[in-house]
């Protein structure tokens, strides 16, 4: 799924670390934070669900030796868990 | 007869008669709700607490017509209930008849938040200072009545007590100015602190334990036909002996308290979602703490009087 089939489905807004999230498809609102939301903005921004991409577009540098890969795995499959995010 | 001004205008024998006869139209902001009971305790009721509001004899339109009454079966005279009605229906079960008076302000909560779309409904508290509104959400028990009573009787003027009523497109704030609900201790306090407020009748042994009403200040009635904009979102909280604190909240968890706290949030779709995130951008967002009403008096004056990015007092 592309990035302008995301901003065509959801409706954002982010204050800080956390952020609020409408899904026009089910009327629902989410609040995302931390990692989470920024994954979320960052795959709006790229369109992509791979990590090495949404880690370009959070400005991070080599995602494979980075530390914070689990925890960008987790976001992923939390945002995917909720249904906001397209399955892998 | 000639349409009153307000109800105080009218002797308490007429005001009962025409609620008898359906005939009560009382202004409350930008509604106009008929009401109609003949409950005497009712009637003194809206009477004493709607002393100021405008009122129309037989209004050619309502935004509802409500009423009280005592059902049509034994349980007029066992274990006596009463009934809430809007536009002939009853939305939820009957009450014990003591209750009947604060009955219909409870039903009144319902039908407003239930049935006004054309606004985004908040359980909240708000009340207005030099044209910037203060929002007041909280779960019960957070002294958020109390804390809306005694500012409503020091100089802020009331909106509401329980219902926040924002137009999506501007997010102007409506102002109902009905009276305030309290409880328990709470009355006693609030008796204290202005021993000149008027009173409805107390009610026991209801779910939320002893109730009453305190009458809305007259300049809040007078101007509740006044539009103002949204400046804070405080969450106050009573701590015993705690000191006044204000701590900035986060953003998103104050717009997901309204989403969850909105009585018809979902109903407003995507314009609801636009409306509470533009709300919270234009607010500043606050815990707040307290545990002397004079205390937190002083605190949300000062809040009052500033209105950039100001560190609070502590």
């Amino acid at each position: 799924m592309g990035c302008a089939c995301g901003t065509q489905r959801f409706a954002w807004r982010r204050w800080g670390e956390n952020g609020v999230v409408f899904d026009r498809r089910y009327g629902d609102t989410h609040t995302l934070s931390g990692v989470t939301a920024s994954i979320f903005e960052a795959w709006l921004s790229c369109g992509s669900l791979a990590i090495g991409d949404l880690a370009g577009a959070l400005a991070l540098d080599d995602v494979q030796s980075l530390p914070e890969r689990g925890a960008l795995n987790d976001a992923l499959l939390e945002l995917q868990r909720r249904g906001l995010l397209p399955l892998r | 007869m000639p349409d009153a001004a307000r109800l105080s205008d009218l002797a308490l024998d007429e005001a009962a008669r025409l609620m008898r006869a359906g005939q009560l139209g009382l202004q409350c902001g930008p509604l106009t709700l008929s009401a109609k009971t003949s409950l005497p305790d009712v009637a003194r009721s809206v009477y004493t607490l709607y002393a100021n509001h405008p009122v129309e004899v037989a209004p050619d339109f309502s935004d509802f017509h409500v009423s009280v009454r005592l059902p049509g079966n034994l349980r007029r005279f066992f274990r006596a209930q009463a009934h809430f009605f809007v536009e002939g229906e009853a939305p939820f079960e009957p009450l014990p008849r003591v209750q009947a008076p604060a009955l219909f302000e409870w039903g009144l909560n319902w039908v407003i938040a239930a049935g006004c779309h054309q606004w985004i409904n908040i359980h909240a508290a708000s009340l207005e200072r030099n044209g910037r509104v203060l929002i007041l959400p909280a779960p019960p028990g957070s002294g958020k009545s109390t804390l809306c009573a005694a500012l409503a009787l020091r100089g802020w003027r009331l909106l509401s007590d329980e219902l926040t009523l924002l137009d999506p497109h501007t997010l102007m704030a409506h102002a109902l100015a009905r009276p305030i609900n309290l409880k328990n201790a709470s009355i006693e306090l609030i008796k204290a602190f202005e021993p000149t407020a008027v009173w409805g009748q107390v009610t026991y042994e209801t779910t939320r334990g002893r109730v009453t009403h305190l009458r809305p200040p007259r300049e809040s009635v007078e101007r509740m036909r006044e539009l103002a904009r949204p400046a804070w979102v405080v969450f106050p909280k009573y701590v015993a002996g705690a000191e006044p604190m204000l701590t900035p909240r986060d953003k998103a968890a104050t717009f997901t308290h309204f989403a969850q706290n909105a009585f018809n949030y979902s109903v407003h779709g995507e314009r609801g979602f636009d409306a509470v995130g533009r709300l919270v951008d234009q607010c500043q967002c606050y815990e707040f703490e307290y545990s002397q009403l004079h205390d937190a008096l002083e605190v949300f004056d000062w809040l009052a009087e500033h209105s950039d990015e100001a560190q609070p007092p502590h």
